[in-house]
């Protein structure tokens, strides 16, 4: 199997567990719990399961590293750029309602998001700085003060 | 990958010489085979170390199996 597909197939996993976990909660069933319990378990061996199944699954070459890398950046860029489009959406409805109910529901749902967002960006500084540490070499700068 | 600044590169015509498959390249050198292909079709141009080891590989200059332009 190829590592793509590896991924496809897991996020397509995950979809569907975290489906079952809705509707579970949703309806409110008290017997819906082991089913959730057992589709998590039965999700986790599946992607173990497949994971072994990878034909490069233990080589990784620079090339392999420059498309993950290029794929988490993307990622990063993608979901933090929808996410805020959401938060700034649910703020500017929080300001135009009336009903001080859903102000209140709206705004639980867009604060906790921006926070994320903020603390996202933040780990990304720390994770760029201790990078930049570790690759870039400034001890070797002689042209610095 | 890099598009347009990937270096061009002989390594199908080494290959052929020494007779190798990218298979066979590609463990000689420690990376997957489809490196290979993205760095013989320009896609992709690789660091100093795998250029170093692929013209090792075939007993050979960097500058002659890579070419800068």
């Amino acid at each position: 199997m190829k590592r793509n597909t590896f991924y496809i197939i897991t996020s397509l996993i995950v979809l569907v567990v975290a489906v079952i976990i809705y509707f579970a909660i949703s309806c409110g069933m008290p017997a819906a719990m082991p089913a959730v319990t057992a589709s998590v378990i039965i999700a986790a061996i599946t992607v173990y399961i497949l994971r072994a199944k990878i034909d490069d699954a233990l080589i990784t070459d620079e090339l392999i590293s420059k498309i993950n890398e290029k794929a988490a950046t993307r990622s990063l860029q993608i979901t933090w750029v929808i996410l805020f489009a959401i938060s700034v959406a649910n703020l500017s409805a929080v300001l135009s309602m009336d009903n001080d109910f859903f102000r209140a529901k709206m705004l639980h749902m867009a604060m906790p998001l921006l926070i994320n967002l903020a603390v996202m960006l933040l780990i990304y500084a720390i994770f760029r700085v201790y990078y930049t540490k570790m690759y870039a070499g400034y001890e070797g700068d002689e042209e610095s003060d | 990958m890099q598009g347009m600044r990937a270096m061009k590169n002989q390594i199908k015509v080494f290959r052929a010489k020494f007779n190798l498959t990218q298979g066979d390249l590609a463990d000689d050198v420690g990376v997957t085979r489809q490196t290979i292909i993205a760095i013989e079709k320009d896609k992709y141009s690789p660091s100093l170390d795998l250029a170093f080891k692929i013209a090792r590989r075939f007993d050979a200059k960097i500058e002659d199996v890579f070419i800068f332009e």
